[in-house]
């Protein structure tokens, strides 16, 4: 066991490596340093700032930019505990020993170690309790729902798993603040209150985990479904494995079979999952502590991202890192304490692995040290390759592009027909095919429908509540309101103001699907006061048709989804086909890949490549390009993960050995044979990995790191509606319709998802 | 071991553990009148009020660093001058300069020197005395200069920004210990300003002095120390450090050593504890304040609505502060000049129309301010009409034309000035070019809302405009460097009560670094911007306030008619303070609680 530990803990040095020289990689990538704003202000001296680049390691002793490999070399050598002098921040001449030192950060001129120090505890214990949150409420329902399987009980906890799982989790944090502001039971944020600085230290500690409750139950819940699923299916198969039949036939009590024996199998890929849950709740985590103003890591490392604080950042993510790691470490030692079988193996697999993890390293550090020696000595041969590569990078995406377009295609060509029988068939899926069906064509015909230009303002009307309606003189009439009073925010009927609507009438011009030049629109309003509008869901903040700019935004939400799956399912089948085809190195290669992909915390990545490559002079439709891709390179690690694992088992069938014989080419195979025993897979895959892509757009929107005006998008809006506080106070709900279309789009998304499941594979049926 | 046949009971127990704790822990007592008064005590004039009280304000921004040389941020400096205090302070309920940590001082026959006598027996929180040595020992820090090893120049040992505060019209300004408690600073001419300029935090020489002297004083006072050794930084301020938790609070007490009393001879501050609770978004802090769990919060225009109905709830009142001292502003690239390889910076036709006056105020006349204000603000506002915002009392000129929203007017000056419009609306120069050009903004939610409606305007004139958004730092290259783009906007906030012109000199003077619209020029471009310059240099070189003030309605008048700068709006300020506190006074600009120490409370 203590072997075992200590080869974990030997595991975790490349790891960090790997990580710490992304991130580094990324932050030099990402255009501007911590010193940008003040080289641009005029009023600091440029002695000021000469001084500062020396001082922060900017510059070497001549005044030349030191190299990001350099910086980072210091940084590792000032890390690691054997020190070797003289050396940046190394006085001492020789070998030495000394303390692990992260560097200081720019903005606190305090050590990273203890900026640190004062955060990890609340990020830490914030992620532990939401975790257990979501096991004490997720293995109960879980297991309930396996025994009281199709009941009402069973339907109920399913519907509350989708909208736990459907609602975008910052907004959930603002729902929680605008809660506890109202009804003062709970603090609205904050990690203690003002009265614990002068108490005890156990009623500090009672404080604290007051202030805890809020957080966790919103960083918790969204998990909660997820894992509810899981211990379902997994508690319904172990139901009927050998071991429970045999307990049942030798007279064990029901009560006994299923917590003693069922229970304890089926809980355990729950355990195995702790360590990523642990990864994805840090990324949560800076949503939520962003929103409830709760003082952890997450804010902190958003900050010093934005302020390109480098050391900061590199240790805060090298920490989310090691949490993950330990986390594995953590449910391995409780999966083998749990599970007698699992004890035993260990062991043996792992030292195979070894010698040619040695390998990869080796190959790894090799490349870097070739790329180093390449900047030292050839710089410009550097840039050109740079260059060279970034035009590659762009026909690649290209093909990429019209890779993806051709596979959704051929999915939904070959699988459409064959399953929509079967969707149709199953109200649920029927429902979730129907509302999907209705806002992609309201997405498709939005300058058609929406009665106003998204940029349209009207600021005699801010916040003006949905409009009501009448039937008058045998047509339908709008309602018209005025202001009660200039500077108030709400507004009055008067009897007989109405306005008649007029359908397909002509407006002002717009192309359909961007090339059916078109005129008329949907419905208007017929008036001669330009300030009168028809508002079906209110307008916002300068008077612009939320209407309008709901369905406008659907265009960038909705295709967000479409498009990124696209382009993971093929890296990801590429990737994960040739893994598992080929398997040995090839396969050693990919998944420690994927390994290095998915430990870092998601959103940080994300937020890393967002500065790397977006910078804001872009225009929305770039932004939009490039927030595809970041969210499908970050998203394909997954998949790849699973489509390997089904080619390792399809791989040997003897259709594949028998192409294999034939003289097929491998892509052939891969594409005649594999995928079509895949495809199915991939279809439900996708669904399901849609509203993942739909709530990342939201929450990088919110974040303000999205779509930008005029633009629209529903995380943009959402963040709209939450950056003032009027909307909760004077109750103006349309402004939150576009929590609800996300709320709607994922739910369906879900729905559908499992419905294909169900149809495409019917051992999962039972489940 | 007891079990408990209920299982919520041991929750139960916990919960009344809490409430009990709660309730029996008071907050520790703070000692008063342990110290003898200084000799030459500050006695305030508020009325007398009573000891006690814990005082919550929100903070929206957390302190960087606890030295002030350090570059920090606003909250940063304003923090600071509850530890630290300065020679001269500004009084913002009588708009005058009042002595602070000087007794008296006065100005000598060439109107150049100025002698500052000190106040005896004032002693820092941890009880040494202050003395003549921690002035001289301030504007050390500042001034003092090293020879760079490099280059072989002379440059400031610490940078700061003060350094060239008090570097006037290029030379260093002189300071010399006349003896323990007199110091006097010669200038090298009449400079107006001065007094504003002196009002510098005072350090304490014997705790810094070691620092300064081999080279770590940067590294001084950081947050580290706040939090691990409170009482290491040490001030003549109202206030010490008592606790500080970074992210969570800082909890300040008064400083039992403070030199300033009421009439019946108390030392003040009244307040017990003062405590500064960071959430990090503002809108959190206001509903907050809203909820009664603060007790001060600057409210916004938008926010004023559903604020004030929970008045009565949790027993606040909302102070009106009136148009805000936050001004911005819109502006043409007028630049002139063309780059190294002689390519003009802004192409000819643009330069045409920028450097219209015409056109610039037809681009003024059909920006719908009041409509935004309306909208956004629920009418709680004002559009500017002068760079020096109306909060800035008697320096405002409030005799300005206003350029209401006329969209007819700005038809009438762009025909007037040769331009034309086509059949589908669009504007047309009278040499046939379509008039388009870009804005360029800085990313933030607010500027977008302003953008997006001028855009809107603008659309509407026939003009159309392109959103271009870029960071700050970024803005400011373009708009002071590389001068590519043809229009931009910028928000300036003077976070202070007192004003002086001379702070934003560099805007006025076509030779300065923020003539926004064509900076740093060799010879003033324009006959009025040459008028400008002459006004500004002899507003410096008097002494007489009145004299100065009329100089200063004099430039607004000619920025107004001109238009180099398309003001934008102001919001009306408001501040909640909580109905218990006494001795509030709300000033129209800069900080609310500037008279912290002599707020109190009857019910604490």
């Amino acid at each position: 066991m203590f072997a075992f530990i200590i080869r974990r803990l030997f595991s975790l040095v490349p790891l960090l490596l790997g990580v710490s020289l992304l991130v580094s990689l990324l932050m030099y990538l990402s255009p501007g340093d911590f010193l940008t704003q003040a080289r641009a202000a005029k009023d600091i001296d440029p002695a000021i700032i000469e001084q500062q680049e020396r001082q922060l390691g900017l510059v070497n002793a001549d005044g030349e930019a030191t190299a990001w490999f350099v910086r980072y070399g210091h940084w590792m050598a000032n890390i690691s505990p054997v020190k070797y002098g003289p050396w940046v921040g190394q006085p001492e001449e020789g070998l030495s020993f000394g303390w692990p030192y992260f560097g200081e950060s720019w903005t606190y001129k305090v050590e990273v170690f203890t900026l640190l120090k004062q955060r990890v505890p609340a990020t830490f214990i914030l992620s532990l309790t939401s975790i257990f949150f979501a096991w004490c409420i997720a293995i109960p329902l879980g297991v309930l729902a396996a025994i009281y399987k199709d009941s009402i009980f069973d339907r109920i906890s399913a519907l509350l798993a989708y909208a736990a799982l459907s609602i975008p989790e910052f907004f959930l944090a603002i729902l929680a603040v605008y809660f506890a502001a109202i009804t003062g039971i709970f603090p609205e944020g904050g990690r203690s209150s003002v009265e614990s600085e002068f108490l005890g230290l156990w009623a500090r500690i009672l404080d604290y985990g007051y202030h805890l409750i809020l957080p966790t139950v919103v960083l918790g819940i969204g998990s909660v479904a997820g894992m509810m699923r899981i211990m379902r299916a997994n508690f319904i198969d172990y139901m009927q494995a050998e071991f429970a039949t045999t307990a049942r036939a030798k007279g064990v009590a029901q009560r006994v079979i299923m917590f003693k024996h069922v229970l304890r199998n089926a809980i355990n890929p729950l355990i195995t999952a702790f360590g990523y849950s642990f990864a994805s709740l840090l990324s949560g985590a800076l949503l939520v502590e962003n929103v409830m103003n709760y003082p952890g890591l997450g804010q902190l490392i958003y900050e010093a991202l934005i302020r390109e604080d480098q050391y900061v950042v590199m240790a805060g993510v090298l920490i989310g890192v090691v949490m993950l790691v330990f986390g594995n470490l953590f449910s391995d030692l409780l999966l083998g304490w749990l599970d007698p079988r699992i004890r035993q193996e260990g062991g043996a697999k792992n030292s195979a692995r070894g010698q040619k993890a040695n390998l990869v390293w080796l190959v790894l550090i090799g490349i870097i040290a070739l790329q180093i020696l390449l900047e030292v000595f050839a710089p410009s041969l550097l840039g050109m390759t740079g260059l060279v590569l970034k035009y590659i990078g762009l026909l690649l995406v290209g093909l990429l592009a019209v890779a993806c377009v051709l596979l959704v295609g051929y999915i939904v060509f070959t699988l459409f027909r064959r399953l929509i029988g079967g969707v149709l068939r199953r109200p649920m899926g029927a429902a979730a095919l129907a509302v999907l069906t209705l806002l992609y064509c309201g997405a498709l015909f939005a300058p058609a429908i929406s009665p106003y230009p998204i940029t349209q303002q009207n600021l005699v009307k801010p916040y003006h509540p949905p409009t009501g309606y009448a039937w008058k003189d045998g047509a339908l009439h709008a309602k018209l309101y005025q202001k009660e009073a200039v500077g108030s925010p709400t507004y009055i009927h008067s009897e007989d103001a109405t306005a008649p609507i007029v359908w397909f009438s002509k407006s002002e011009s717009y192309k359909l699907f961007g090339f059916i030049p078109m005129e008329r629109k949907l419905f208007q309003l017929e008036t001669e006061d330009p300030a009168a509008r028809i508002y079906l869901l209110g307008s916002d903040a300068t008077g612009r048709d939320i209407f309008s700019r709901l369905l406008h935004g659907s265009q960038v939400s909705l295709s967000i989804g479409f498009i990124g799956i696209s382009i993971t399912l093929i890296l990801g089948f590429i990737v994960g086909s040739l893994a598992g085809y080929y398997g040995g190195t090839v396969d050693f290669v990919a998944m420690r890949l994927v390994e290095l992909l998915m430990s870092i915390p998601g959103l940080y990545l994300l937020l890393a490549l967002r500065s790397a490559f977006i910078s804001p002079d872009f225009s929305p439709t770039q932004v939009y390009m490039v927030i595809i891709v970041i969210l499908s390179v970050i998203g394909w690690a997954g998949t790849a993960r699973i489509i390997r694992g089904m080619t390792l088992s399809i791989r040997n069938r003897p259709f594949v050995v028998a192409a294999e014989s034939m003289g097929q080419c491998v892509p052939m195979i891969l594409i005649k044979h594999i995928l079509p025993n895949i495809a199915s897979y991939l279809l439900v895959a996708a669904t399901l990995a849609i509203p993942g892509y739909i709530l990342a757009e939201a929450a990088l929107s919110f974040l303000g790191l999205g779509i930008s005006e005029p633009s629209a998008s529903w995380g943009l809006m959402l963040k709209q509606s939450q950056g003032n506080m009027i909307v909760f106070f004077m109750n103006f709900w349309w402004m939150l319709t576009p929590g609800f279309a996300i709320f709607v789009t994922v739910i369906a998304y879900n729905v559908l998802g499992d419905v294909l499941r169900d149809i495409v594979d019917p051992k999962m049926q039972t489940r | 071991m007891p079990r408990f046949k209920n299982k919520t009971a041991p929750l139960l127990l916990i919960l009344f553990a809490l409430l009990g704790l709660t309730a029996c822990v008071e907050p520790p007592q703070i000692e008063r009148a342990i110290h003898p008064l200084p000799e030459d005590a500050f006695v305030t004039d508020a009325p007398l009020g009573r000891y006690g009280g814990i005082f919550v304000l929100n903070e929206t921004t957390q302190p960087t660093t606890f030295n002030p040389q350090v570059p920090n941020n606003l909250s940063t400096s304003v923090l600071l001058t509850r530890l630290l205090t300065p020679l001269v302070a500004f009084d913002p309920s009588s708009q005058t300069y009042e002595p602070a940590l000087a007794r008296s001082w006065e100005i000598g026959e060439d109107k150049k020197s100025y002698t500052f006598h000190l106040r005896r027996g004032v002693l820092w929180s941890d009880g040494s005395p202050f003395t003549a040595d921690d002035v001289i020992f301030t504007f050390d820090c500042i001034l003092t200069e090293i020879q760079d090893p490099e280059s072989g120049k002379l440059r400031p040992k610490y940078p700061s920004r003060y350094y060239k505060q008090y570097l006037i019209n290029g030379e260093k300004l002189r300071y010399t210990k006349v003896d323990d408690y007199t110091v006097r600073f010669d200038l090298p001419t009449v400079y107006g300003p001065f007094i504003y300029d002196i009002r510098q935090p005072i350090l304490p020489k014997h705790k810094l002095h070691a620092s300064f002297e081999d080279g770590s004083f940067t590294k001084q006072w950081s947050t580290q120390v706040a939090i691990e050794s409170p009482e290491e930084i040490v001030g003549t301020g109202p206030f010490t450090i008592f606790s500080y938790k970074p992210g969570e609070r800082l909890v300040l007490t008064p400083n039992p050593h403070y030199w300033k009393i009421d009439q019946s001879g108390q030392r003040l501050p009244y307040l017990d504890y003062f405590i500064l609770k960071f959430v990090s978004e503002s809108n959190t802090a206001v509903a907050h304040f809203a909820t009664g769990k603060s007790d001060a919060s600057g409210v916004g225009a938008s926010d004023n609505v559903w604020v004030k109905e929970a008045a009565g709830t949790y027993g606040f009142t909302l102070h009106d502060r009136g148009p805000s001292s936050s001004v911005n502003f819109f502006w043409f690239n007028q630049h002139r000049g063309s780059d190294e390889a002689g390519k003009p910076y802004l192409s000819p036709h643009k330069l045409r129309w920028f450097t219209d006056k015409r056109f610039r105020q037809a681009v003024h006349y059909a920006t719908n301010r009041q409509g935004i204000i309306d909208a956004l603000l629920f009418g709680k506002g004002e559009p500017l009409t002068s760079i020096i915002a109306p909060a800035q009392g008697k320096w405002h000129n409030p005799d300005l034309p206003r350029y209401d929203y006329d969209p007819e007017k700005a038809r009438d000056l762009l025909i007037e000035s040769g331009f034309y419009w086509d059949a589908q609306g669009k504007l047309f120069d009278r040499e046939g070019i379509l008039v388009e050009f870009t804005l360029l903004l800085v990313e933030s939610a607010s500027f977008d809302t302003i953008g997006v409606t001028f855009v809107e305007n603008m659309k509407a004139l026939g003009l159309s405009v392109k959103m271009e958004r870029c960071d700050f730092a970024t803005l400011l290259r373009r708009t002071d460097d590389t001068f590519n783009y043809d229009m931009t906007m910028l928000g300036w906030g003077s976070p202070d009560a007192s004003y002086d012109p001379s702070g934003s000199k560099a805007l006025f003077l076509s030779s300065g670094q923020f003539h926004q619209w064509y900076p740093e020029q060799s010879e003033p471009a324009t006959e009025w911007e040459a008028r400008i310059d002459e006004l500004i240099g002899l507003q410096e070189r008097t002494l007489d306030e009145a004299a100065r003030v009329a100089y200063m309605h004099e430039v607004q008048a000619i920025l107004a008619e001109e238009l180099p700068l398309l003001y934008g709006f102001t919001p009306y300020g408001y501040v909640g303070v909580k109905n218990k506190w006494r001795n509030v006074f709300v000033p129209s600009a800069g900080t609310t609680l500037w008279n912290i120490e002599e707020i109190w409370t009857p019910e604490p």
